[in-house]
């Protein structure tokens, strides 16, 4: 697992950095809970869409 | 195939039965099983000592719905069902003693709009202007006369539908409407909380908070004006008269029978071991039950590959519908079939937020409630001189702090004591009986998982390609009908459901016979 981090270190400082600006942005946003939790049910949402066109 | 049937029905429910009998009527050997003493499922009437409260559904709208129905099966439907017009609609209660009867008339209801607050009778007469556009777009559609069986689940029966004299000039009200939230479209219309509330609480006919409802959903009260029904008998008389029909049709139906498990051979569904380890064979099987409970309790989780299991499992249900029932030894006093309870707008907005998101239970004078007396229009439904009362309200299925089985008939107590500090003072010295029926409980007794009426949440992400389809993707010769399947939940969508399936049935009738 170490070796494939150190063998792709420019791709995960990247996702790294991409999360962190992620994560900043939504703090920064200051986002109240109710709302977090209304982004969280929407991106869960997203998500299961590709598997519900498939039952 | 040597089966001896060609389709098992699992379910009498509403959807159940319409396909039945419209599968009967094409010459298909058809069984409907049925865990239950009593058809409709979740359109019935329960019977509690002589009275007879609904269970689930409470009454009839777009009757023209049920009219496509009794056509395909080439019946009357006033040769089966009395239905009878509910005038004054509802009997509206706000917080504070305000008090409305909401008359089916729109000159009518123009005064009582004219009385909370003059300055919304020009947003009242928009609203039913816009309301009666999309109705008219929506009721050409629905009374042309059906195509054959085969035909309904057709591209060009969906186009000719959709496409009509009338759809052009309700485009541009249905894409504002449908792009918004129910919220944000009864407040285009009303300024004034009381009507917002009036106007836009039947949002819980959609099992869905106001915020999440589509606007769509706020024809609701519009549709009042073009007739609430209730049919002689209670609701149990809707799926009674299709039962009769499956029988005319030579269906065979059993009451009592729960199935155990849907029996599968080579991936494909091939009948049904009952209860009672009977093992039944047949072509098809269909089935009328929560999907939920169709894919991992009757088919099994362990048939299934692990990513289904995990979607049929989260695929969000409706809002359950917590109910309890009263006996009267007394008449009431109602002044109409349904009276509403509602608070003000702001508790009605915080109920999602601050309790029903967190798992908790309001104070009890805080939350709307329906209360629905089936015996105001029928006397037969209650023993003479008495009322039975049945009142849903709003509740998580899974409480925080509490276990429903624990404090169901409690909470119900302190319901009714609301109910009579709210509307109708001198309730609880006039109870013979009192009967709580929690969100658990409705999941054991009519099997439908959260105790969700509606089935699985209607909104854009459970809708359409998003809900299970009525042919199964997962298991073959297994097919679905029911709330779970579109168009939704309630009894006329479930009809539609049924009608839909038997139609895609009938055109693989004969790949699957070969």
């Amino acid at each position: 697992m170490i070796n494939l981090i150190v063998a792709n270190m420019k791709k995960t400082l990247l996702l790294v950095f991409v999360a962190g600006m992620l994560f900043g942005f939504m703090k920064g946003l200051g986002l109240a809970e109710d709302q977090r939790r209304r982004i969280r049910k929407a991106l869960f949402e997203l998500n299961e869409l590709p598997r519900r066109v498939c039952i | 195939m040597n089966s001896r049937y060609d389709a098992i029905i699992i379910g009498a429910g509403i959807g159940g039965l319409t396909s039945a009998s419209l599968l009967a009527k094409q010459g298909l050997k058809v069984l409907v099983l049925e865990a239950l003493g009593r058809v409709g499922g979740c359109c019935s009437n329960y019977d509690f000592g002589g009275f007879r409260p609904e269970v689930g559904a409470v009454f009839v709208i777009m009757k023209d719905l049920y009219n496509n129905y009794f056509e395909l099966i080439d019946r009357r439907i006033e040769d089966y069902i009395d239905f009878r017009l509910l005038d004054p609609v509802y009997d509206i209660m706000l917080e504070g003693g305000e008090r409305y009867l909401l008359p089916k008339d729109f000159d009518a209801m123009a005064d009582v709009v004219r009385q909370i607050n003059p300055a919304d009778l020009d947003g009242y007469r928009r609203y039913c202007k816009d309301m009666k556009t999309i109705w008219d777009q929506q009721k050409a559609a629905i009374s042309l006369p059906m195509p054959p069986l085969k035909d309904v689940y057709r591209f060009k029966t969906l186009m000719r539908m959709i496409l009509n004299k009338k759809t052009l000039p309700a485009m541009p009200i249905i894409t504002r409407m449908a792009s918004r939230n129910m919220d944000t479209v009864i407040k285009s219309y009303f300024k004034d909380d009381r009507l917002q509330l009036i106007f836009g609480w039947e949002n819980l006919y959609a099992a869905l908070p106001v915020h999440r409802a589509n606007g769509m959903f706020s024809m609701f009260t519009y549709l009042g004006h073009e007739g609430y029904y209730y049919p002689k008998g209670g609701m149990i008389a809707i799926p009674k008269a299709m039962a009769r029909v499956c029988e005319e049709f030579g269906v065979e139906l059993r009451l009592n029978a729960p199935v155990k498990r849907i029996v599968l051979k080579n991936g494909k569904a091939a009948g049904v071991e009952m209860n009672s380890g009977e093992v039944l064979e047949s072509k098809v099987v269909i089935s009328n039950a929560h999907s939920r409970v169709t894919y991992l309790n009757l088919v099994g989780a362990n048939n299934l590959p692990s990513w289904a299991v995990k979607t049929v499992r989260r695929q969000p249900c409706s809002l359950p519908a917590p109910t309890f029932y009263l006996n009267l030894k007394e008449k009431l006093g109602a002044r109409a079939h349904f009276t509403i309870l509602l608070n003000q707008r702001r508790k009605f907005d915080d109920l999602w937020w601050e309790f029903y998101d967190r798992g908790l239970l309001y104070r009890a004078d805080d939350g709307p409630m329906m209360v629905s007396v089936p015996s105001f229009d029928d006397e037969n439904l209650a023993p003479k001189g008495k009322d039975a009362l049945s009142a849903i309200y709003i509740a998580p299925y899974k409480l925080k702090y509490y276990n429903w089985d624990e404090i169901a008939t409690d909470w119900a107590w302190e319901m009714a004591h609301s109910l009579e500090r709210r509307a109708f003072p001198g309730l609880t010295s006039k109870i013979e009986a009192i009967e709580s029926v929690p969100p658990t409980r409705l999941e054991r007794t009519l099997n439908v998982p959260e105790g969700a009426f509606f089935g699985l949440e209607m909104n854009g992400t459970n809708m359409g390609p998003f809900r299970p389809f009525y042919r199964s993707r997962l298991v073959n010769n297994l097919y679905l009908t029911g709330q779970c399947t579109n168009p939704g939940g309630g009894v006329p969508l479930v009809m539609m459901s049924g009608i839909i399936m038997s139609s895609i049935l009938v055109n693989d009738w004969n790949k699957l016979s070969s």
